[in-house]
């Protein structure tokens, strides 16, 4: 049976390798905050969405409203079937869709992504951990070089 | 001198191998993306009914498309992805074994060095 490989003692490393740990401690850290700011954005984008379904339930056939064809430029136009949303699924598919099953899509997107930031938000913790650990162990390492430079 | 040439080369060859893995790392986290993105269209898709509209993106145009069609390009590019990641798993542990390799070898030569320039300390002293 293969031996499980053991990890050196943080304490066993020389100045230089601690700095290289915690370098790539950081890039890691950086990295998943990135990618959790990324999905807290998409929550956000999607939270939109539902409030924007709630938005056009009470709107009627006939209805008028002002559509953004860019940020500063909007359009008078005229709903002629408020009860069919078209929905994005990705990969540049939508799909036509009422309310309900709208509204299903973006309750499971929802749930997904919540599902990838815990995983996320788990990760980051454990990062920021192993941060503290070896900032420690750096720490450590230069008082006891300074305090051997001092007695000689 | 020659000597110390010849190690530059070779540390020089294994920042070269480990940029190119790095490469390959960032390329296994796009196709991961992809691969996610297209599985979740596959499940929305399986999930609409027979007389679903459909349409893709084209452009900036909507442009209507079967719901069948549908399944099916997104199932091929399914596969085209799951090749396309074997592949480049191919290629990072092919090149994560050549970086131990050139490692090992640049570790080496600066051992060597090293007992190189205690021998010769060695030496002075007598």
């Amino acid at each position: 049976m293969a031996e499980e490989p053991k990890g050196v003692p943080l304490s066993e490393l020389s100045l230089q390798q601690l700095g290289e740990l915690q370098k790539n401690c950081e890039q890691e850290l950086n990295f998943f905050q990135e990618s959790f700011n990324a999905l807290k954005g998409l929550l956000t984008r999607n939270e939109k969405s539902i409030s924007a379904l709630d938005d056009v339930k009470i709107a009627t056939a006939g209805h008028t409203a002002l559509i953004p064809l860019s940020e500063s430029l909007y359009i008078r136009a005229e709903l002629s079937d408020p009860s069919k949303h078209l929905v994005e699924i990705g990969t540049g598919y939508f799909v036509e869709l009422d309310r309900e099953k709208a509204k299903a899509i973006f309750d499971r997107k929802k749930e997904h992504i919540t599902k990838q930031v815990e995983t996320v938000e788990g990760i980051l913790k454990e990062k920021r951990r192993t941060r503290a650990y070896i900032s420690d162990a750096f720490q450590t390492k230069v008082q006891s070089q300074l305090a051997t430079m001092n007695t000689q | 001198m020659a000597d110390m040439a010849k190690f530059e080369e070779e540390v020089n060859k294994l920042r070269t191998l480990e940029k190119d893995r790095e490469k390959y790392f960032t390329s296994r986290q796009e196709m991961e993306m992809r691969l996610t993105e297209s599985k979740n269209v596959k499940a929305e898709l399986d999930l609409m009914e027979s007389d679903s509209k459909v349409y893709k993106l084209i452009g900036a145009v909507l442009v209507r498309q079967d719901l069948e069609e549908a399944r099916s390009t997104v199932e091929k590019r399914l596969e085209f992805i799951d090749s396309e990641t074997k592949r480049v798993e191919a290629s990072i542990s092919d090149i994560s074994k050549k970086c131990t390799e050139q490692r090992d070898k640049v570790m080496n030569m600066q051992k060597s060095f090293q007992m190189m320039a205690q021998a010769a300390a060695q030496a002075q002293k007598k």
